[in-house]
């Protein structure tokens, strides 16, 4: 290869990565300061640490805070209301406060478990003042959301975590429900019998659970499973999604087939045909139902994998005897909280990466010269790799992902270094550098082969079977070690680029071929 | 130190750890029947007390404006992590967390007097409450798949090690990640560090590690006892010599992680302007340490008396066949 070549090659890299790097790093403003277009780094989405936590307090029936106690009348308050903690309890409604208080840890426990399946990087469900139950999900805010950058996100974001608050805190046992009132089923002789759905079995969800019906009117809804606990129907409830695509999987027992069956006929004759799943006053899904449905499972295709998630815990939950006890009030408000790392945690952190970066930049230059700047560039370039992966993927960025990513860029430059290592020991041996560079690849082929293949494996292990911050830390490992082993043989292509040119086969890039006496 | 040999020091290296872990798990389960854990758990796992503070933009602007109040007010307690919320129109909130530690009689105080301050125009608005908070405990899910997840890979590496580096280094990698994930915990159960949900994450942090440098060592000693120059060695001394050999960059590599960790460190407790910020930082580093102890002497040590001991056997059961030969040989 011509020096001309060369240089025209390292040039294009250094352009693009360059370009890469401005897109990846400089938000900027568009048409006349109107728009902003945002960075990809600041679109990557945060854990708490960096962009806080989306909160909200469960209060149960009767249990109120000292700003609603501050408002009521004295008539009211004087109707016996008892200070415990910072809440006030209505003892008419609530007698026995000790019981009251482990209810409440009971039911935070249940919650504790629901909130674990949700797969957050982090969460905490905490009981305070023994009668009120806070439960903390992250934000996932990008850094522009974050910062009021990017308002669309910030509200997706927070729709998704009230969503979730809203979904899993559902108390109460699981129904199936119809809006009809009563319906007309004709039997196989054609006789006609009527299943008045108000008067089966006792009800208290009744006036709580309604639906919209067809008219946009509120109405309410009516057991449709002739006052059975339909928690007995199924085996489980769980939720799935590939690409855009969820769905909730409600499996049932052999009993509940026929159960079901019975129920769908019921609901087809239905003048809604509609059944809607409630667990407590909210529904989490509605089934419109054509025909009766006699197989071991029913899968129901939702919105998006959040609704199906949420929906699929909560019912999973209440099916498997995890129904909380006591009624709890609606969630009025669904609060962020500020980053738990500090206002600037997540700036802070992107700076940090880039002074880790560039330490690692030095060390390669001062350790392998001319080569090392070049390994560098790679290097610079891997990291690019994954901020626009950690951006498209929408992988919630930790400090166990920070981690883990610098594992897959040690894992890089150790790949490099075994292969520097080996071209080292075959230039003092007396080969010219071309040689030397050309059979230690050749030498260290398995052995950077074997780490990866090894690695790439159990990043899909981690990805695929663990939850939360460990699955995130396996994706991203998976997109790293495959970088890895895709830019180390662009490292072998830049070996031959800029060793080209070169006019002394023996001396390069601080490598000397030893001479010995008898040569 | 690259000239250091370690294989002669198995039995060293082997009661080190060993103690090492014991002491960790003693600690650790001391710790969970008598203090707040196997672990000191901190982060979404503790426990706390709160001081909310809600107030109303007519009165107070802003947080801002509200701030000086407060901390005046609670000034003498020292909150390990203050979050803001506010809708931009109607007000906001302020909570304040402390330790469990902290004394509730004289919080309760501060945050009465704290009222009496808010309450200048006696409108009730603006409030400050004391909350005493228990948080249930989580993540038990994450820790069963995490584990899994870690086992089945520990468990994949093997079986590829054994196809691809024979029985004997398998056995050794695996070693080596469960003596690594021992050594961490111990670590992580003596120093009394508070872990958070990012533990599990440092768990795998530290098998993917071990696994990177124990490809390095296994690949040199493989290639090492391929090597004619080595033919007339004991295996045990080449083993020595290639853990000699990759030294410097399993040495290099782990220094470099730990460099980064205590930037990032330095950055978080920065952005935090609190000490505690460092903590899941300090357990990164934890982990780093079990690795470079790991990789620098317990593998090699490990690998070159495993593979001694199979070369003993295969040695003595060959020599046994040799001598049973006659035996079987009729005529």
């Amino acid at each position: 290869m011509s020096k001309a070549k060369s240089v025209v090659i390292t040039v294009l890299l250094a352009l693009a990565v360059a370009v890469a790097a401005f897109f990846a790093a400089i938000s900027f403003p568009v048409a006349n300061n109107v728009k902003r277009l945002n960075s990809i780094a600041s679109n990557i989405h945060l854990g708490a640490r960096f962009s806080g936590y989306a909160y909200t307090t469960v209060y149960p029936e009767g249990v109120i805070t000292a700003e609603e106690y501050g408002i009521l009348d004295d008539e009211n308050k004087a109707d016996g209301y008892e200070k415990v903690g910072s809440l006030y309890v209505d003892k008419d409604k609530h007698s026995d406060i000790e019981q009251l208080k482990a209810d409440v840890a009971a039911d935070a426990l249940i919650l504790n478990k629901r909130f674990g399946q949700k797969g957050y990087s982090s969460y905490s469900v905490a009981v305070e003042d023994g009668l009120s139950v806070k439960i903390s999900v992250p934000t996932n805010f990008t850094a522009a959301a974050y910062k009021y950058n990017d308002e669309s996100s910030r509200s997706t974001s927070l729709s998704a975590a009230s969503a979730a608050l809203s979904s899993i805190t559902a108390y109460g046992e699981l129904t199936l429900r119809t809006s009809d009132e009563s319906i007309q089923l004709n039997d196989a002789d054609g006789n006609t019998t009527t299943y008045d759905s108000t008067k089966k079995g006792k009800d208290k969800w009744v006036s709580k659970a309604k639906v919209t019906d067809s008219s946009n009117n509120t109405v309410n809804t009516y057991s449709l499973a002739d006052g059975d606990d339909v928690a007995e129907y199924f085996r489980s409830v769980t939720s799935r999604s590939v690409g855009k695509n969820a769905v909730i999987t409600f499996n049932f027992t052999k009993e509940g087939r026929e159960k079901f069956k019975e129920l769908t006929t019921r609901a087809v004759s239905s003048s809604s045909q509609n059944i809607y799943f409630f667990v407590g006053d909210r529904q989490l899904v509605s089934f419109s139902c054509t025909e009766a449905v006699d197989r071991s499972s029913l899968s129901l295709q939702a919105s998006d994998s959040g609704t199906a998630q949420n929906a699929a815990i909560a019912m999973n939950s209440a099916v498997k005897g995890g129904a909380l006890t006591l009624d709890y009030q609606d969630i009025s408000k669904v609060s962020t909280s500020t980053a738990t790392g500090g206002e600037n945690a997540a700036l802070l952190l992107f700076i940090a990466s880039i002074l880790v970066l560039a330490g690692l930049v030095a060390l390669l230059v001062v350790k392998y010269k001319k080569l090392g700047a070049v390994v560098s560039l790679i290097a610079f370039a891997f990291a690019l790799v994954i901020v626009y992966a950690l951006c498209l993927l929408n992988i919630q960025v930790t400090f166990g992902v920070v981690l883990t990513s610098m594992l897959c860029l040690a894992l890089f430059v150790i790949s490099n270094a075994v292969v520097f290592a080996e071209v080292k020991r075959l230039t003092e041996g007396g080969r010219t550098i071309q040689a030397s560079v050309k059979e230690a690849y050749k030498n260290v082929i398995m052995t950077v082969s074997d780490m990866h293949i090894v690695l790439v494996i159990v990043a899909i292990l981690l990805a695929t079977v663990a939850a939360g911050e460990v699955a995130a830390c396996g994706l991203i490992a998976v997109i790293g070690v495959v970088a890895s082993y895709v830019l180390y043989w662009f490292t072998r292509f830049m070996w031959y680029v800029i060793s080209s040119p070169v006019k002394d086969k023996f001396k390069f890039a601080g490598l000397k071929r030893v001479v010995y006496e008898d040569d | 130190m690259t000239k250091f040999k370690v294989c002669s020091k198995i039995h060293l290296f082997i009661i080190i750890s060993v103690l090492f872990i014991a002491i960790g798990m003693a600690i650790g389960t001391v710790c969970h029947f008598c203090a707040n854990g196997f672990f000191n758990y901190g982060d979404e796992f503790s426990s706390y007390k709160c001081v909310t503070v809600t107030y109303y933009t007519s009165e107070y602007k802003d947080a801002d404006a509200i701030k000086p109040v407060c901390e005046e007010a609670l000034k003498g307690f020292n909150p390990y992590e203050v979050s803001y919320y506010s809708d931009n129109r109607m007000g906001g909130e302020i909570v304040y967390k402390y330790s469990t530690k902290t004394d509730s009689a004289k919080l309760q105080a501060a945050v009465d007097s704290l009222n009496t301050a808010l309450d200048k125009n006696q409108s009730g608005l603006n409030v400050a409450s004391l909350h005493e908070a228990t948080v249930s405990e989580g993540g038990s899910r994450a820790i069963t798949y995490a584990s899994i997840a870690l086992a089945s890979a520990a468990a994949f590496q093997m079986i590829y090690f054994v196809f691809r580096y024979k029985l004997r280094a398998a056995c050794s990698a695996l070693l080596a990640c469960v003596h690594n994930l021992g050594v961490f915990v111990a670590l992580a159960a003596v120093t009394r560090i508070p872990v958070g949900a990012q533990f599990i994450a440092f768990g795998a942090a530290v098998v993917f590690l071990t696994m990177i440098l124990s490809c390095v060592l296994f690949d040199r000693t493989r290639k090492n006892f391929a090597n004619e120059l080595y033919a007339k060695t004991e295996r045990t001394e080449v083993v020595d010599t290639s853990a000699c050999e990759v030294r410097m960059i399993s040495f290099i590599a782990v220094c470099a992680l730990a460099v980064a960790a205590v930037v990032f460190g330095v950055f978080a407790a920065v952005s935090q302007l609190w000490i505690g910020a460092l903590a899941p930082y300090a357990l990164a580093l934890l982990g780093l340490i079990a690795c470079f102890y790991g990789a620098l002497f317990f593998t090699p040590a490990v690998h070159g008396a495993i593979d001694g001991v199979c070369e003993k056997l295969n040695k003595s059961t060959k020599s046994g066949g040799k001598a049973a030969k006659p035996a079987k040989d009729k005529n």
